[in-house]
């Protein structure tokens, strides 16, 4: 990924990659959007940014497709925040497009002959 | 993703403020954190986030209306308040609109009916300058003669009391009036079956003809269309029923006609009797002054004609639908106005409403500005919201209206012309005005929010609270503008109110000049060819012999309104001087005990009693007015009045002033005259009872079938009864605008309730501060009620200055009472502070409710 510069390929792959990388994160547990958007960020790098407009459109995506289910938590001392977590469907989905995914990069892999250590 | 899902605003909110939150802990300055966080916004100017992610223009408007239902559903008891408030003001505005519509805009139900007009005599009489009085045979036959202004003309002549119709043994009042035998073609109406009348019915001697009304031929003839040319069985007479008028034909008695009795009438050898309505048709293309010209020259033929009478007598014209609705034209534009402005309140109040609910609304539309959200599609939202919210206000409000508009029939004197053939609910113009009024004020309703919310900058509407940046000030002086708007308002509708309901009571306080109380009044009409002399001969004695009967008499007239024959008169040896119209008095026939039974005071000589007879010396009794006018100071016992030019009788006594015009008149000169000799055919007999009069009623009917039982008992009515009803008109405006202004009033309460709310709300913090510091209740209390009362103070000085200029175009329809009466404007003032104060209370009470440590945590 790191060598990829293009922007138009950038947001290509990450339009690919966007439901992929949210189901991955919530696999482990529940959160809110503020939290997966710190995570994209500083797990990739800084590479990888979701922008506002576009990470609670997508929550809402996945959710209205069965995917994950968001919930109203209220924690003592703190405003109330919505968590999501992997449903079923959302888990049938990752392990689904997670070989998708392995399969693709590693026909890209031998294709390009970049390695994807 | 049609919908904008509520929780995505608060989960963006919490973001930024997490972002801000962040970048302040990470030690960036205020300044620089702002601006990062709008960073962060100015890249979410993505079109899938700011709106509704909708193609077509349907698309949005089917969102934007899903939308709308679900904020109305969210909050039920505000938006139930904003719809009955709004629907309130719909409704009786429509309801008003009905009536006006059918009085005033609709055209008369004839052809061309503007070229209709009623001719009238006028002539310079001291009591009634100007006055329109009515026309004679001799006017009549002149101008059908020698006009050439007139297409048409006719007479007519309303009867008070009713022809009676006997079916079987039952035998029923029937109303209607004599027509001559032009009426019909000058209205250009035709009938539904038959003809109606034709060139020489009128003559004297041809037989009588009768039409009848749709009503009377369903009702009472049971539709057969083989009635033309069956007699129709009237006690009296039994005409043949010539013809059928269509449905909704009234004229000229607006409260029932049932049937037109031909007017058969010879040509005539004196100038008077002045007592029919004359009516005609205006050439096409002859202007008024061409007719007025006309009917002088018409006049100076009768006067020619028949010298020595009265003199400068002429005939005029006036629009025949003008004098239909002449009297009605002011007020019901008047009521019309007053429910005008209740709506106008209701629309403030529901801006209002609606302004203190943008502040929620605010955030949402700054977040979605903010988020790109163009504004015009903002806007259109918001006015889809108005527009379903004033739909279904309008929709409540016509239904209302429905019920309305029948009450307002039911509430209305019988007198009121052309309501009667309304069909409540299927009037066009009344659905379109509702509908308009529901687009209109859901524009407004709908923009107001918007531009509230466009107004605040974005990152105002991201701070927690809102607090400080949020233009609440600006806000709440506008709101304080609309409070102050819907006090002025409310005073004028409760001033007018107010002077209309004392002249009300002013009117029901005049002294009719009778004791009204237990007295019961039966029409009674003797049987064609009877000697009415000596039926009511018999029966006066036969009914007082009665047990609970006081007295009893008869009269052809009846007060407070119900003045039969009125005549011109001289006293013998003093005509009028060159140039003067003889005056016209009173003339009642009556019979002995007539002083006594009503209670009215003998002021000095002898009253008609049994010596006067028929073969008697003439007799007449004045009243205390005539005696003063025409006699000043000297005594007018034995002097001689000439009345009608004929008939010469001595005055024998004086007694009180009675109203037998309505009791808004003064003035009345007053004739009486022993029926003897010449009695109407039709008289009320009238009984004096010793406990409830209506108890007496099967035993009067005894008494008068034991000596004739052809004739029936028609009209009977307390006297209480009728001088209730001769206040209706008055009732009926002083009942709506009541009604008006109080519904003005709630409104008003409501309004400043919402916005001291509003306002106290918005200063929660301020308030927990300032009981921090130290305030005690009484002054936060006082601080709340002295914004309130400030707002309705000056709401009320406004109202004052404008129902001061409002109330002196009503003047024609107070009695008694000064326009500017500052009693009722003082009363009403006070009235509308203690209701603000009231109204302030509440919020008040909240205010002083502050929790002070609340206010300094959130600090």
């Amino acid at each position: 990924m790191r060598y990829i510069k293009s922007r138009i390929l950038d947001r290509e792959l990450k339009k690919g990659s966007a439901e992929l990388l949210i189901l991955s994160l919530l696999e482990a547990q529940p959160r809110h959007g503020y939290e997966l958007s710190k995570l994209i960020d500083t797990r990739s790098g800084g590479t990888i940014t979701f922008r506002v407009a576009s990470l609670y459109p997508l929550l809402y995506r996945l959710e209205k497709r069965g995917w994950i289910q968001g919930r109203w938590v209220e924690k003592a001392g703190q405003r109330r925040r919505r968590y999501y977590r992997l449903r079923p469907a959302g888990l049938a989905v990752l392990a689904e497009q997670r070989t998708g995914w392995r399969e693709f990069v590693k026909a890209i892999s031998r294709i390009t002959g970049t390695d994807h250590a | 993703m049609p919908e904008w899902p509520r929780h995505l605003n608060e989960e963006v909110r919490q973001h930024l403020d997490d972002r801000y939150a962040e970048l302040r802990a990470a030690g960036a300055p205020d300044a620089d954190a702002t601006r990062l966080v709008l960073a962060e916004l100015e890249g979410a100017r993505h079109r899938d986030l700011a709106e509704p992610s909708s193609t077509g223009l349907l698309r949005a408007l089917g969102g934007d209306m899903r939308f709308a239902f679900r904020m109305i559903r969210k909050k039920p008891a505000f938006n139930a308040v904003v719809m009955l408030t709004l629907a309130l003001g719909v409704g009786a505005s429509t309801a008003m609109f009905t009536v006006v519509n059918a009085v005033l805009l609709r055209p008369l139900p004839f052809k061309d009916p503007d070229a209709l007009v009623r001719v009238y005599q006028t002539y310079p009489v001291p009591s009634n300058p100007g006055g329109l009085e009515g026309v004679s045979p001799a006017d009549m036959f002149a101008l059908r003669e020698h006009n050439r202004s007139f297409e048409s003309v006719a007479t007519y002549r309303v009867q008070t009391d009713p022809f009676v119709f006997g079916d079987g043994d039952r035998l029923e009042p029937v109303y209607g009036a004599f027509v001559s035998e032009d009426f019909f073609d000058v209205l250009g109406v035709s009938p539904l079956g038959g003809q109606t009348f034709q060139k020489g019915d009128g003559l004297p001697t041809a037989p009588f003809k009768v039409v009848v009304s749709y009503s009377f031929w369903q009702r009472r003839l049971h539709g057969d269309p083989g009635v033309i040319g069956h007699p129709l069985r009237l006690v009296g007479l039994s005409p043949p029923i010539v013809a059928v008028m269509p449905e909704g034909f009234w004229f000229p008695r607006s409260d029932r006609s049932e049937i037109w009795v031909i007017e058969r009438q010879g040509p005539p050898t004196r100038q008077g009797p002045w007592f029919f309505n004359g009516i005609g048709r205006v050439r096409a293309g002859v202007s008024p002054a061409q007719v007025q010209q006309d009917l002088d020259g018409v006049a100076d033929r009768v006067r020619a004609k028949f010298p020595g009478g009265s003199a400068p007598w002429t005939l005029v014209t006036r629009s025949l639908k003008e004098r239909l609705v002449g009297d009605m034209r002011q007020v019901l534009l008047l009521l019309f106005a007053a429910v005008g402005l209740v709506l106008l309140i209701a629309c403030v109040n529901v801006m209002n409403l609606l302004l203190s609910q943008a502040t929620v609304r605010e955030r949402e539309i700054a977040i979605r500005v903010a988020l790109g959200a163009s504004r015009a599609r903002i806007i259109g939202q918001l006015l889809t919201e108005s527009l379903v919210l004033s739909g279904v206000a309008v929709g409540i409000g016509l239904v209302a209206a429905r019920w309305g508009t029948a009450a307002l029939i039911g509430l209305a004197p019988d007198n009121l012309p052309l309501v009667r053939d309304l069909h409540v609910g299927q009037d066009a113009r009344a659905v379109m005005f509702a509908a308009l009024i529901g687009v209109a004020t859901s524009v407004v309703f709908g923009l107001a929010p918007a531009f509230a919310g466009l107004l605040s900058a974005p990152i105002a509407a991201m701070n927690e609270s809102g607090r400080g940046i949020s233009p609440g000030g600006a806000r709440r002086r506008l709101l304080g503008a609309l409070v102050i708007g819907e006090f002025a308002l409310s005073l004028i509708l409760l001033v007018g109110a107010g002077l209309v309901g004392r002249s009300l009571l002013a009117l029901q306080a005049v002294q009719p000049g009778v004791r009204p109380a237990r007295v019961l009044a039966v029409t009674l009409t003797t049987t064609p060819g009877a000697n009415t002399d000596e039926f009511f001969d018999r029966l006066l004695p036969a009914v007082r012999a009665l047990p609970g009967v006081v007295s009893a008499t008869v009269s052809d007239s009846l007060p407070p309104d119900g003045l039969q024959q009125a005549s011109d008169f001289i006293v013998e040896g003093h005509p009028p001087p060159a140039g003067e119209a003889a005056p016209i008095g009173e003339f009642l026939n009556v019979g002995t005990d007539y002083f006594s039974t009503l209670g009215i005071p003998v002021l000095r000589g002898r009253i008609i009693d049994e010596r006067d007879t028929a073969q008697s010396p003439p007799a007449v009794v004045i009243n205390d007015t005539l005696a003063r006018t025409m006699f000043g100071p000297d005594d007018p016992i034995g002097r001689q009045l000439r009345i009608s030019g004929n008939f010469v009788a001595t005055i024998t006594g004086v007694v009180g002033d009675v109203k037998y015009q309505g009791l808004d008149k003064t003035g009345g000169l007053t004739m009486y005259a022993i029926y003897r000799g010449g009695a109407p055919r039709t008289m009320a007999l009238i009984v004096r009872a010793a406990n409830e009069p209506e108890d007496l009623l099967p035993s009067l009917r005894a008494a008068v079938h034991q000596i004739d039982p052809g004739v029936p008992l028609t009209h009977v009515r307390t006297l209480d009864a009728l001088m209730a009803e001769s206040v209706g008109w008055p009732r009926f405006r002083t009942t709506l605008l009541l009604l008006f202004a109080g519904v003005a009033l709630v409104l008003a309460a409501v309004g400043i309730y919402g916005v001291l709310m509003y306002s106290v709300m918005q200063r929660t913090h301020e308030m927990g501060v300032r009981l921090a510091l130290g305030a005690q209740s009484r002054d936060i209390l006082r601080l709340v009620v002295g914004e309130g009362l400030r707002l309705a103070v000056a709401g009320i000085a406004i109202g004052a200055v404008g129902a001061f200029a409002v109330m002196r175009t009503v003047n024609s329809l107070l009695f008694g009472i000064a326009p500017t009466d500052p009693l009722t404007f003082t009363a009403i003032s006070i009235l509308l502070v203690v209701v603000a104060l009231v109204a302030c209370w509440i919020p008040a009470r909240r205010a002083t409710r502050a929790d002070p440590l609340m206010a300094l945590r959130s600090e």
